[in-house]
């Protein structure tokens, strides 16, 4: 068993003093923040654009594209004072052309430096610890209702409850190796996505292994609520707008990441973009920010005043029984894949009734969150040591400047960056396929869905979601024999590396087959397993078991 | 213009094959190259009089016999062997090269996955894709295209494409090998270069079949092109694209190997044709015959999953006794209504 050794949770802090943390620096030193940041914004455009007339060009398309984003798509999120600033960097420029000075470099660059900063004042998280150890506080009781324990073990004990949620925590990996190398070198982890749910559990999973807070990038559109939005960016969140796809946007956004990572600061990413439409692993992962950890790792080797540290590449595989969200999810899924072939399924039951038989269905149930992450790595996918040296699959030391080198110089090559960074999500893809912890309810989604399939030969999956209910059931021996043969199928799988096996596989066939139909899917409005009067196994939602059955898809070959 | 190597960088061809030899030659008309021969009495006969297998080496090529001094003092790799070697090539060097290496090689052959013992793959492996699993060099390119090295040291004019994901591995490869004899072309679909490079070799040896049966060029082309879907169906199994198929790796390489005698593959058939056993052909050529090799893994591989009727008729024409003249059956009875079927 992969288990973590995480003796009692939470683990001690690795630093213990927050105003030492790489996030609370920057906070605290936001102005020389600001400026890295900016310098090596105008450095990189400067590398691309090098001659003023590219620059007037570029910055004149800034402006026409930011027009268009204001009239044409206008978010909630968009503050007044933005119009105000292009039209008044509009004016500049026409000023700049009537005197003929739109061909001065020095000119130009005042304006980029005001577009800049307009950006980064947009963009910056202002992380405050206080914050953070409110978070601190009230996540618990979040969890404690979510998965039905007791907050904390003072309460517990109070209350003679058997767990707690530090029980329904599971941490898979090498904990110990990844708070060594904390201090070592930025993390940057990488999620895979399944449910709105991710950010606040990953969130609070490093808090309880000691590990400091990460800044992530959150999308604009989530900034919605005042309050919600205040507190997200003190907690670490940055701003991300999709809209804005300009150049100096995003190369702003590259450079606050990456200044974020030389100093220190852990980053938490997903990987996948959003989240996972259909249950499966996307197999198109974003190389934008991976690409900022290559230039990163870079930047730590030309300039050798930062004692070569190495990026460190955390792929984290995080699992429920469940995803709140599971229904709009695979709606959305197969509405975009099905097209006219899909028909929405109909809802019979009242709501009233519907939530009363949630709440009912769920007494027993202990649903845990199992968290496993894969082998921190540098950028180049090599494996590393205890004091962040490199080490190649014979155990040799690796100097990461040789893959920078070229003759007797580093040479900035952006174009070799971008196919290590294409090689980096290569390694991520298969560090969260590797990582994913197989829990009884995948086991049970998997074989219905299979058999369901098996026993319809003929239909296409979208005729097969649309099977009236009363015509689908599966014989429970008939379950529990193939649920058998695929628990010993994954177990080999396991052997492999090809992914892990929970804490909750360790029992008998039965006790897994009914751990699993117990805690599939709960809180969705209809159980997408359970077992009916006759002693039948039933489904209330095809849809959804699809969607869970999908989770599982990759791990189990077709026999 | 400045260059993007210099000369601090070094270069070195491994293996002393008439194609490593050719290589070797090409280099030394602009920079100093070091070979590598296993072979010790290569040492003394270099020595002796510059000149290795009947051909003169230019004065810029000196010999190496230490693999690992090689490595050391050569940050450009050129290894010519044939497929078989890389696994012992692989072990020997494998502590020795490192990230800041470069490599160009020049192998048209597979290498199986698991005849490494920690590989994990079972599908056989590209010799990039070799060195990627099993080292940390990653600047990896091929050198492919219509090269017979016998034309070659001729000094006639020949092209050829190098092939590599990284651009600075292309624009360095072209620096080195393009001279006014040699013309030298950039891709950045290696896999798509390599897989071209090793699939044309069994098809070779069906052209030498229809040579040896004395078919005419009428059929000969027709097989040819036939057997050029056949290598482009099985490129996109793969997930290859079609495109470099037409380029000189492809198309280029196929055009001269299908017709020349002085190809290794084509001979092989070409003797099969005429009634020769299989053991003797091999025996008499003492090296790797990269066709051969390539039809058994591709029989091996691919026979019950994809539709290969070529490889099947020639493995069957090579191993089982098959009459050679069932190859025509191939192409004259294929149902195939379109002429150009595969997608491209």
């Amino acid at each position: 068993m992969n288990q973590a050794q995480t003796e009692r949770l939470p683990l001690r802090p690795v630093i213990k003093d927050v105003k030492q943390w790489p996030l609370t620096k920057t906070t605290s030193e936001r102005k020389e923040f600001k400026a890295q940041v900016r310098t090596r914004t105008l450095k990189a455009l400067k590398r691309n654009f090098q001659d003023p007339s590219e620059f007037y060009e570029l910055l004149k398309n800034v402006i026409y594209l930011e027009k268009i984003r204001l009239t044409q798509n206008p978010w909630k999120t968009d503050k007044q004072s933005e119009a105000l600033f292009w039209a008044d960097i509009k004016a500049q420029m026409l000023e700049l052309e009537k005197q003929n000075n739109h061909t001065s470099s020095d000119h130009l660059e005042g304006i980029l430096t005001q577009i800049i900063n307009h950006y980064l004042q947009e963009i910056f998280s202002r992380f405050e610890p206080r914050a953070y150890r409110f978070a601190q506080r009230i996540l618990p009781y979040f969890y404690g209702g979510l998965l039905k324990s007791s907050p904390g073990r003072s309460i517990q004990k109070f209350w003679r409850s058997k767990d707690s949620i530090f029980d329904r925590f599971i941490f898979y990996g090498d904990i110990e190796r990844l708070r060594a190398l904390s201090s070592i070198g930025p993390l940057i982890i990488l999620p895979n996505h399944q449910s709105n749910l991710d950010s606040p559990t990953i969130g609070y999973g490093i808090d309880l292994l000691g590990l400091p807070a990460m800044t992530y990038g959150a999308g604009i559109n989530l900034f919605t609520l005042p309050w919600l939005s205040k507190k997200m960016n003190q907690l670490g969140a940055y701003k991300v707008d999709r809209r804005k796809k300009n150049a100096i946007y995003l190369e702003v956004l590259k450079s606050y990441s990456s200044v974020c990572l030389a100093r220190g600061v852990h980053s938490l990413f997903f990987p996948e973009g959003t989240r996972s439409r259909s249950g499966t692993l996307s197999n198109k992962l974003k190389l934008g920010l991976l690409g900022t950890a290559v230039q990163t790792q870079k930047d730590y080797v030309l300039d050798k005043g930062q004692d070569n540290k190495p990026v460190i590449v955390v792929p984290v595989s995080i699992n429920y029984s469940f995803t709140l969200e599971a229904e709009s999810l695979i709606d959305q899924h197969l509405k975009k894949q099905g097209r006219e072939q899909y028909i929405k399924e109909a809802s019979v039951t009242a709501a009233s009734y519907r939530l009363l038989s949630i709440l009912f269905s769920h007494r027993y149930t202990k649903p845990e969150i199992h968290i496993a992450f894969g082998e921190p790595t540098d950028i180049f996918g090599n494996t590393l040591d205890a004091s962040g040296r490199s080490l190649d699959i014979n155990g040799n030391h690796i100097d990461r400047e040789e893959y920078f080198r070229r003759g007797n110089d580093h040479v900035h090559d952006d174009q070799r960056d971008s196919v290590y960074a294409q090689d980096l999500g290569q390694i991520v893809q298969k560090g969260l396929h590797d990582n994913k912890v197989v829990l009884s309810s995948n086991i049970v989604a998997l074989v219905a869905f299979r058999m369901l399939k098996d026993s319809f030969p003929k239909l296409d999956l979208y005729e097969l979601l649309r099977l009236p209910l009363e015509d689908v059931y599966w014989e429970w021996d008939d379950f529990l024999d193939i649920c058998q043969r695929t628990i010993d199928h994954v177990r080999i799988k396991a052997g492999q590396g090809d992914c892990i096996l929970s804490t909750q596989l360790d029992q008998s066939t039965t006790a897994i087959v009914s751990h699993g139909i117990k805690h599939l899917g709960i809180y969705n409005s209809k159980r997408a397993l359970l077992r009916s009067s006759d002693g039948k196994l039933r489904s209330e939602s095809l849809l959804l078991l699809h969607f869970y059955a999908n989770q599982m898809e990759a791990y189990v070959d077709n026999v | 213009m400045s260059t993007m190597y210099n000369r601090d960088m070094g270069i070195g061809v491994i293996g002393a094959g008439k194609f490593g030899l050719a290589l070797c030659n090409l280099l030394a008309e602009k920079n100093p190259v070091k070979l590598y021969s296993r072979r010790q009495e290569d040492a003394v006969n270099f020595t002796a009089n510059q000149q290795l297998r009947d051909v003169r080496l230019h004065r810029n090529v000196s010999i190496e016999m230490d693999l690992e001094k090689l490595c050391n003092s050569c940050e450009i790799l050129i290894p010519a062997i044939p497929s078989d070697n890389y696994p012992e090539l692989v072990e020997t060097i494998k502590n020795i090269i490192n990230p800041g290496h470069f490599i160009i090689h020049a192998t048209k052959g597979f290498i199986l996955g698991n005849s490494h013992p920690t590989a994990k793959s079972h599908r056989p492996l590209t010799v990039s894709e070799y060195f990627e699993q099993f080292t940390t060099v990653r600047r990896i390119g091929m050198i492919a295209g219509p090269n017979l090295s016998h034309e070659i040291h001729q000094g006639l004019p020949a092209g050829a494409v190098i092939s590599s994901r990284f651009n600075e591995v292309i624009t360095i490869g072209k620096e080195l090998f393009s001279s006014d004899r040699f013309q030298v072309f950039g891709s950045n679909d290696l896999l798509a270069t390599e897989l071209a490079g090793i699939l044309k070799n069994y098809i070779a040896i069906g052209a030498g079949i229809t040579e040896g049966l004395e078919l005419g060029s009428n059929a000969r082309s027709l097989y040819i092109t036939r057997a050029l879907a056949e290598i482009i169906y099985i490129a996109n199994r793969l997930g290859v694209s079609s495109t470099s198929f037409l380029g000189l790796a492809g198309v280029g390489d196929l055009m001269t190997t299908c017709q020349s005698p002085l190809s290794r593959n084509f001979t092989v058939g070409y003797r099969i044709a005429k009634g020769e056993a299989i053991e003797n052909i091999i025996n008499d050529s003492g090296e790797t015959i990269e066709g051969i090799k390539t039809l058994k893994l591709i029989h091996n591989e691919w026979r019950y999953t994809s539709r290969i009727p070529i490889a099947q008729v020639l493995h069957d024409i090579l191993f089982d006794q098959k009459d050679a003249r069932a190859l025509i059956h191939i192409f004259m009875k294929a149902t195939g209504e379109n002429d150009v079927e595969f997608a491209l």
